[in-house]
């Protein structure tokens, strides 16, 4: 039981440390793009198994929602999530969030 | 006819493509086969192909008699250009078979710029290129060169290689043009509004000079608007030929625009004028507008730009009256002064005022073209800094156009780190950069320089290696997205018009594949421009056939009402008065005007302008467009002329802070008596343009390098000259 609630404990902290770093969206954007094309594209693609995605299918508050944890542990790829570092993560959504379709500079097609 | 028709042509309109379409199939225009269906018939080929004279691309149709373009005529199907061809397009003849281009590789061999070439074959000019490339990215990280290409429909792939390579530090020639102009826009409405000219009934035109400056299909709606009652009014301190053609012309005092659209607004909104319905359901912050605007009446904006309140305030309410129906024409170059971002966030304002957004003759949203940009997975360096070298400086500087200005300073300084590579297609920062001096210095910084041309441009004269580009019409391209407003949504595309490449040229995309080879990139260059092609129309069945057909493919789609039921790409989801995020920023969230700084006694502020016939600096050593503008002169007012005894024709010294330059004075009424003006592109340095020699002074040598501090936009309004007369020898 003690393992368990330890577990739990451990989740909670992670997926909170998680969100606080995502709030801030102060990743390498460059670097989240590169990440994003090899990670998230194999399937959110046009043709892929998952929803086409780019920066510019949300708007910068839908891609807060999107990467907060309580979202995140719904996705069919949630085990593909787990497998990215913190970094990446933060990498990833700076770079979403930063060219987002309402963000002052959005994303072009590429 | 088919179905490949734009989605809004009035049934005259019509009937006229459907005349010109009907001429087509008796033989008078057969494009892509030899006419030899009636005795009568011109033993040439025609062929549908893509003007290479300037950015608009108008599609065109070459005759080509024994493998030699002897004409190029209006592609009658292409609506953007309303099926026309302009002066300069009608040259491009001459821009194929132009003695002076560049004719093998070329390796510097003397001091830059001192005109000493080795002949190089293609292998030891790329192998050398690639040796370089690989020098400076293991010595400086791959973000160590940077690549600047122009308005070309083969630059995206020297963007590619930029990016597989490993170099952020991409520019192009768009911090000297219009990207203030964007960022005020893009900031107001989320997005670049296309204005609809053709059912316009009212144009307020601020420093923009469509009848010589052309851009398609504005020049040609806006004549057609005017001959169906729309009223144009110019504000320039020129008296240009669209000034001439206008029905109101002011000679507004330079960098005042800002007062005149604040004015604008404020009678717009003291009147109760403004489309309060649109205002309220679609606008955000008319109340702190209406606040911030109190203070700028027509009668306190008429001590600023000289322009009498009366004709302020009637403007106004006939924009209003005409509404919406009008527009203050949001223009395209933008590189005027350091607050250039805010003075068009205030014509976008006046436009919102107006309600004239997705409607009928107001400024339309872009419409779907359908083009896909076929995308690639760079690798990612984890040795290259974190930013480019031009990033920090303006606050919302465009990552895919950059700021020369910014970058050039960045690299003299080597701050915030070297750049000692740099690459250029098809640009000419040399002639279109304000303080040439720098650029020279800038040149002089680096370790390797590689130019790609069609010709010896002042740019590639400082080239370390020179690269002949092969013209537009011995070219295969990629496809190109068009946006007409009324005219079209479109796509078009080059094939050569010719079987045979002059000289030893090649296409850069080419010139990129190799490169890639060589470094061991060859995986994100494994494709055909055919492929690419297909990647690009896979979703638009019929569009191949469209292009080859008629050389033009139009997506019928939506024209107005395109954001019905849809947010705006702001901050706020909607047309946004006052800027939220610029606050957050520290920026002024409404404009905010501030005085023009007056030119010193016995001084003159320069101004940059266009003619029908010179594109930036590209064209001037054209053979047929030479004929018109053989030389350029300064611009300067009889009274101010005679202040300093100098008489039309007289040799004289314009001199600034940056640099000087000779040049012949031209005595008229067409400037103001405080503004003087030239042509740009003149005054070369490279001897390898045969009929410039001699010819003019060069603007970029004499202005100076003032910086737009919102997007990175160059300001080159802001120079103070001294004309002094040369002595009689």
């Amino acid at each position: 039981m003690k393992k368990i609630l330890s577990l739990i404990l451990g989740i909670v902290l992670f997926l909170t440390s998680v969100g606080l770093v995502f709030a801030y969206g102060d990743g390498n954007y460059r670097k989240g793009k590169y990440l994003f094309r090899k990670n998230c594209r194999a399937c959110h693609t046009e043709a892929g198994q998952a929803k086409e995605l780019s920066p510019l299918s949300k708007t910068m508050a839908e891609w807060e929602q999107a990467f907060k944890p309580e979202t995140a542990a719904g996705y069919p790829c949630k085990d593909e999530w787990a497998k990215l570092s913190e970094s990446d993560l933060n990498d990833i959504y700076t770079y979403l969030y930063k060219h987002a379709a309402d963000s002052a500079t959005p994303a072009k097609c590429k | 006819m088919g179905t490949n028709q734009p989605l809004t042509l009035s049934r005259r309109n019509f009937l006229k493509v459907a005349g010109a379409a009907a001429a087509a199939g008796t033989g008078l225009i057969r494009p892509n086969s030899a006419n030899s269906a009636t005795p009568e018939a011109p033993s040439f080929e025609s062929k549908y192909s893509v003007c290479d004279m300037c950015f608009n691309k108008c599609s065109l149709i070459a005759r080509v008699r024994n493998g030699v373009v002897e004409k190029l005529d209006p592609n009658p199907k292409f609506h953007k250009s309303r099926g026309m061809l302009c002066a300069r397009g009608n040259a491009g003849v001459r821009q194929l078979y132009d003695p002076d281009r560049l004719k093998s590789p070329l390796l510097r061999k003397g001091e830059r710029g001192e005109g000493k070439w080795q002949r190089l074959t293609w292998d030891q000019a790329l192998d050398h290129a690639a040796e370089q490339l690989l020098k400076i990215g293991e010595q400086y990280t791959r973000c160590g060169v940077m690549f600047m290409a122009g308005a070309d429909m083969q630059s995206t792939f020297v963007h590619r290689f930029a990016d597989v390579y490993g170099s952020y530090n991409k520019l192009s020639h768009e911090s000297m043009c219009l990207i203030a102009g964007t960022r005020g826009f893009l900031d107001t409405f989320g997005e670049v509004p296309i204005p609809d000219m053709q059912y316009t009934k009212y144009v307020v035109m601020s420093g923009a000079n469509r009848f010589e400056a052309l851009v398609t299909p504005d020049s040609m709606d806006l004549m057609k608007a005017m001959a169906g009652g729309c009223k144009l009014v110019v504000l320039d301190p020129r008296y240009t030929k669209t000034a001439a053609l206008a029905h109101e012309y002011f000679p507004v005092r330079p960098g005042t625009d800002m007062a005149v659209m604040l004015a604008f607004a404020h009678v717009l909104i003291t009147e109760g004028l403004y489309d309060r319905e649109f205002v309220e359901q679609k606008c955000y912050g008319i109340e702190q507008l209406a606040e911030h605007v109190k203070q700028y009446s027509p009668e306190w904006a008429e001590k600023e730009c000289e322009i009498p309140a009366e004709a302020i305030r009637r403007i106004a309410r006939e924009m209003a009256a005409a509404a919406p129906q009008a527009m203050i024409y949001p223009g395209r170059r933008s590189s005027n002064y350091r607050n250039s971002t805010q003075i068009r966030r205030a014509y976008a304002i006046v436009n919102a005022l107006l309600g004239n957004w997705d409607r009928p003759g107001g400024l339309t949203a872009a419409r779907m073209v359908g083009l896909k940009s076929p995308g690639y997975d760079a690798p990612f360096y984890e040795s290259n800094p974190f930013e480019r070298i031009d990033h920090g400086v303006a606050k919302l500087m465009f990552e895919e156009e950059g700021s020369l200005k910014i970058a050039r300073d960045a690299v003299l300084r080597e701050e915030p780190y070297p750049v000692k590579g740099f690459f250029t297609y098809k640009t000419n920062p040399m002639q279109t950069a304000a303080n040439r001096s720098k650029t020279i210095e800038m040149i002089r910084k680096l370790d390797f320089m590689c130019t790609v041309d069609i010709v010896m441009s002042d740019t590639a004269w400082m080239a370390d290696l020179v690269l002949p580009s092969q013209a537009a019409f011995e070219r295969t391209d990629p496809c190109s997205a068009q946006q007409g407003s009324s005219a079209c949504a479109c796509v078009v595309m080059r094939d050569p018009v010719v079987s045979d490449p002059l000289f030893e040229s090649k296409p850069v995309f080419w010139m990129m594949k190799e490169l890639a080879d060589r470094l061991d990139l060859g995986e994100y260059f494994d494709l055909s421009i055919e492929e690419y092609r297909k990647e690009q129309l896979r979703d638009l069945p019929g569009a191949m056939d469209a292009l080859i057909n008629d050389g033009v493919y139009y997506n019928p789609s939506k024209l107005y009402g395109v954001y019905e039921g849809r947010i705006f790409k702001t901050k706020t989801h909607k047309i946004e008065l006052f800027n939220e995020t610029y606050q957050q920023m520290g920026l002024d969230p409404l404009p905010v005007y501030e005085s023009p700084t007056a030119p010193p006694k016995n001084q003159f502020r320069m101004v940059v302008g266009r003619t029908a016939t010179i594109t930036q600096s590209s064209s001037q050593n054209n053979s047929l467009l030479q004929e018109f503008e053989p030389e350029n002169d300064l611009w300067i007012h009889p009274d101010s002329a005679a202040a300093l005894g100098i008489h039309d024709g007289d040799p004289v010294t314009v001199s600034g802070k940056v640099g000087e330059q000779r040049i012949r004075a031209r005595v008229t009424r067409r400037t103001r008596p405080d503004t003087v003006y030239m042509h740009t592109g003149y005054g070369v340095l490279s001897k390898g343009l045969s009929r410039l020699q001699g010819k003019g002074a060069c603007i970029a040598q004499v202005l100076e390098d003032g910086l737009d501090e919102i997007s990175g936009n160059m300001a080159m309004h802001e120079t103070f000259v001294k004309i002094t007369k040369e002595k009689k020898s």
